[in-house]
């Protein structure tokens, strides 16, 4: 099973002002818009959480309060990819 | 030290055909050499309240205007821009002097200015408050930047934002305002004691023309300005003047997409430029009648504080 944590080593700026918050990745120096739902996926890591896929959307359903369905796997699993993409999360373990 | 106003046209061509007329804007100082005659009367005309110096070591930028040689110094002679020993425009007709002076002078700053945060926006102040005004081209900003200098507001820049990236004010440069095609018409009449270079038809951006700052706006060239407001203007023919509250994220990136060095400037960046959208509020604005344009400007006036915007840093060193 893979498991998920913020990126190492690099420090990931958020400004947010309610509306939408923009990221900064310290690594490359690329700016991201993320609007007030993908914005709470990147704090579930804020913390140096670590997380599989499973407890991934555990948390992400109880934090924008919806079910934990095939549906929310499947739009929250892309975002997930998207983030490893971006560099802003990895892959760990 | 000197306003061009008291120089000689004689004088100011000799300045430039000799070891070059070191022009002040703002926080710069251009060493400007030229042949051009055409040059040597815009500057005369446009730039008549601005100061020159006599005698400095360094200037940030030099400048330096000739003509093509051989057969194109006399047949359609074309004009070539240095900045030191790189060209980096194509040579253009003569007869485009003044407009390649102020592109040149464009470009010379927002490409070599990276401990400001420069942004492509338009940017006034009227009582202590600062305004700036992306847009892109064709978008109106220039009209109603020169509407609003012509109305009381001070100019501080037609085409650069340029921002101090320590205490995040807006740094003016009061030079002329570039308008092009139908919008000169617009600002002779409704601004008719503005001065104005003659109209010169251009390849790339029609019939332009630059309108002369104000005395006052150069005389007070050096006062900072904190920016409260961002406002992206659009000129819609026939609609009634209309602000827009715009969200600060997305406000973020396309200012930052408008920006000379944003990218350049790192975290640096990142964070003045938080601090300008942190510190204003942000509207879209449309707009078909100048004068009604105006009167939203100087009417409209609201609380912006600093309410969130808060950089959190995230950070995952250790081992996991």
């Amino acid at each position: 099973m893979e498991y998920y944590a913020l990126i190492k080593k690099v420090d990931i700026l958020i400004q947010d002002w309610g509306d939408g918050s923009v990221v900064f990745h310290g690594g490359s120096g690329n700016t991201h818009f993320l609007n007030e739902v993908t914005v709470k996926v990147l704090n579930l890591f804020k913390d140096g959480a670590v997380m599989n896929e499973a407890d991934f959307f555990e948390a992400i359903a109880d934090e924008l309060d919806v079910s934990n369905d095939n549906d929310l796997e499947v739009m929250m699993g892309s975002l997930l990819q998207s983030f490893c993409h971006l560099e802003l999360i990895e892959r760990v373990r | 030290m000197k306003q061009i106003g008291e120089l000689s046209n004689l004088e100011i061509r000799g300045r430039l055909r000799g070891e070059g007329l070191v022009l002040g804007a703002g926080p710069y100082l251009m060493r400007i050499k030229s042949e051009i005659d055409l040059i040597a009367e815009g500057i005369g005309l446009l730039y008549e309240h601005h100061v020159c110096y006599d005698d400095v070591g360094f200037c940030d930028f030099n400048l330096n205007f000739t003509v093509s040689g051989g057969l194109r110094r006399w047949y359609k002679p074309k004009m070539r821009f240095y900045f030191g020993c790189e060209e980096p425009f194509l040579p253009l007709p003569a007869h485009q002097a003044m407009p390649l002076f102020e592109w040149a002078i464009n470009w010379s700053m927002a490409n070599h200015s990276h401990q400001y945060l420069v942004i492509h926006a338009a940017c006034l102040e009227k009582e202590g408050k600062g305004l700036v005004m992306p847009a892109p081209p064709g978008s109106g900003k220039s009209t109603l930047c020169a509407g609003l200098a012509s109305r009381g507001w001070r100019l501080l820049s037609d085409e650069l934002a340029i921002i101090d990236m320590v205490d995040g004010e807006l740094v003016g440069l009061a030079r002329p305002i570039s308008l092009k095609g139908r919008s000169i018409d617009v600002i002779k009449d409704f601004a008719p004691d503005s001065v104005f270079s003659a109209g010169v038809m251009t390849e790339t951006k029609g019939l332009v023309a630059h309108v002369k700052p104000s005395s006052e706006s150069v005389e007070r060239v050096g006062e900072k300005v904190l920016p409260t407001k961002i406002v992206f203007p659009r000129w819609v023919e026939g609609v009634e003047s209309k602000l827009t509250k715009r969200e600060k994220g997305k406000t973020f990136l396309e200012i930052a997409e408008n920006s000379f060095n944003y990218s350049m400037l790192g975290r640096d960046g990142f964070e003045a430029m938080g601090r300008l959208i942190g510190g204003c509020s942000c509207y879209d604005f449309e707009y078909s009648d100048l004068a009604d344009a105006v009167r939203v400007f100087d009417g409209f006036d609201e609380d912006t504080g600093f309410a969130g915007g808060e950089i959190e840093v995230y950070q995952n060193g250790g081992e996991l």
